[in-house]
């Protein structure tokens, strides 16, 4: 044994046995990539923005009094305000530029360095963001169904008829913010500007197809999430007139969710080919 | 010779009409090998392309016989310090090092022992592991970014200017550091400008420049095969005078140059393509001409002379 050897021998004998551990499994992997996330999102300018966002609602709400029906809340200001504009723009704001933020901070590096997966620290991020944007959601509009419901304030949405459909509302929320986020994801990977592009498409798509009739309609997510949304929800006297043409009942609601999971499952494949694909390079590189 | 840990055949790379990395062909044997080359030669591309971060776009770069890129089992093997001083800056240092240890693979008490097993190692104070890593120094930072290449004990290791700013004695324990881990087996790719510190560390280089490799294996062979780029000699004497007169008679000899250092002391600058001829000849000019030689150096031995020379190509 020469002298480097030796020495070799000596550092090695003073360092603790090495054994190497084997790698997160995907689930492990994507749950620590998501509290990751949510820790990272859980920063003070996103929240303070999103949470400014979300109050709008709940503001408006708080200032209508006497003036709205239980009907005119439930089946018109509910399903505009959070599945139609704010699902979409909170997934957007925290999905969007998930890896473009890690990209520009050059943290990347860190995570991709790792025994995993790029569709691992994929779904990990949508995992995150996804949780971030329905937790925030949630609470919003739970608090402006309860201020509706605040005695004086809008006739006839008594706390047990609207808690039962609640669960409902919020089922239907977190399956738009998972195809938005999912959406946020492939636009964050392939566009120069997701957050840009996705303000666009979601006025010039979701916003205006929502209730629009014919089959231009389809296109929009939003279209297809609000007809799963309860009952209460979908007795809009003030949308009889302008969706006369609407075919609410053309589609059965199985089929409907069976569609939306299909495009669920092809938005995440697209993300999974534009993440395998990229080698996030900086700007500045 | 041992398999090579990395091989990169015929890679390039490719950023619009920019060529990052041009036809690269090589093959990293294990131990400490040097990436050097000036700003904007190609190192970190390179590095990029070796650690799986960057696609080639043309050609294969391989690691342990296998191909790099979208292959994440082998980053369980290889470890990477980049040279960005950037990081979650609202962490610690330990929360950053558990981080790392659990998506590694480690779990709980394994992953905290990991953490501060690897930050001991790299020297990292226990005071200033639990600051936010916004408020470290640009030595402190240093010595996260190795800690964090260092945690799953990669057999190949990259380092990206890893000296930058740290202090002498920061310098000196990396150094140390990078010695032993070499001594324990591990291999380790240093990309960095500082020549005199790469000399201390290993022989083997790779000089880069223009994306291309320009040289590539020990020092003082890439010296000695450049032959139209003439040595230079330097012998300080009490009779350099009489040695001149021999040594310009030898047709080796290309020029020869005094300078005086004292009363009775002078120095020769001897060019030469044959250095080996004129350590033959140089006892037995001395004889003849009755000089004492008190030291005999090579000034462009070195590898800042061949990197100047070939960079400057």
């Amino acid at each position: 044994m020469n002298e480097t050897q030796q020495i070799g021998a000596k550092l090695a004998e003073e360092t603790p046995k090495f054994i190497r551990p084997d790698p997160p499994g995907f689930v492990r992997a994507s749950v620590l990539i998501a509290c990751h996330t949510v820790q990272k999102l859980i920063g003070p300018k996103r929240l303070i923005f999103l949470t400014a966002l979300l109050f709008i609602p709940v503001f408006i709400v708080a200032i209508s009094k006497h003036e709205g029906q239980a009907d005119e809340f439930l089946s018109f200001f509910a399903p505009v305000a959070y599945l139609l504009v704010l699902a979409p723009l909170t997934s957007l704001f925290l999905s969007a530029t998930n890896f473009a933020d890690e990209v520009d901070n050059r943290t990347l590096g860190y995570l991709l360095l790792r025994p995993i997966s790029r569709e691992t620290l994929l779904f990990g991020q949508c995992l995150g963001s996804g949780f971030v944007a329905t937790a925030l959601i949630l609470f919003s509009a739970a608090a402006a169904h309860l201020v509706a419901a605040w005695p004086g304030h809008i006739t006839g949405l008594i706390p047990s008829y609207w808690m039962g459909e609640f669960a409902g509302f919020a089922a239907v929320v977190v399956l738009s913010i998972a195809l938005y986020t999912a959406l946020s994801s492939v636009a964050g990977l392939v566009l120069k500007r997701p957050v840009l592009w996705g303000i666009v498409y979601m006025v010039i798509v979701e916003i205006t197809f929502c209730y629009a009739a014919g089959p231009p309609s389809k296109i929009a997510i939003s279209h297809h999430t609000t007809r799963l949304l309860p009952e209460a929800y979908l007795t809009p006297e003030i949308l009889v007139t302008e969706a006369a043409n609407r075919p609410f009942e053309a589609v059965p609601i199985p089929v409907t969710i069976i569609g939306l999971g299909v495009t669920l499952f092809l938005l995440l494949g697209l993300a999974v080919v534009a993440v395998r694909r990229s080698e996030f390079t900086s700007k500045e590189d | 010779m041992s398999a090579p840990l990395l091989s990169a055949r015929g890679a390039s790379k490719w950023y619009g009409q920019v060529i990052a990395v041009n036809d690269v062909t090589l093959d990293i044997q294990p131990g400490i090998t040097a990436l050097l080359g000036p700003n904007g030669a190609g190192k970190s591309t390179l590095l990029g392309l070796f650690t799986g971060q960057l696609r080639p776009t043309r050609g294969l770069v391989e690691a342990f016989g296998e191909p790099i890129w979208d292959n994440p089992r082998l980053n369980e093997r290889i470890g990477l310090c980049h040279q960005y001083d950037n990081f979650y800056e609202e962490m610690t240092a330990v929360e950053f090092l558990r981080f790392i240890c659990r998506l590694t693979g480690f779990r709980g008490t394994a992953a905290r022992q990991r953490a501060d097993y690897v930050l001991d190692r790299v020297g990292l104070e226990k005071c200033d592991r639990v600051r936010a890593i916004r408020t470290y120094s640009k030595g402190m930072r240093q010595r996260t970014k190795l800690a964090q290449a260092l945690v799953h004990e990669p057999e190949l290791l990259f380092l990206d200017e890893p000296m930058t700013g740290l202090d002498p004695v920061g310098r000196y324990e990396i150094s140390k550091l990078l010695e032993g881990l070499a001594k324990m087996g591990k291999s380790i790719v240093v990309s960095t400008h500082i020549l005199h510190e790469v000399e201390a560390l290993t022989d083997q280089i790779l000089l880069l420049a223009e994306g291309r490799i320009l040289a590539e294996g020990d020092i003082h062979q890439i010296r000695a095969s450049l032959e139209q780029h003439p040595y230079q000699i330097r012998v300080v004497s009490n009779a350099a005078r009489a040695l001149a007169v021999l040594l310009t008679a030898d047709e080796h000899v290309s020029a020869v140059k005094i300078q005086e250092l004292t009363v009775d002391r002078e120095a020769l600058t001897i060019s030469t393509t044959r250095a080996d001829l004129v350590f033959d000849s140089l006892p037995r000019h001395a004889q003849t001409a009755g000089a004492y030689i008190e030291e005999i150096s090579c000034p462009d031995d070195n590898l800042e002379s061949v990197f100047d020379y070939l960079v400057g190509q």
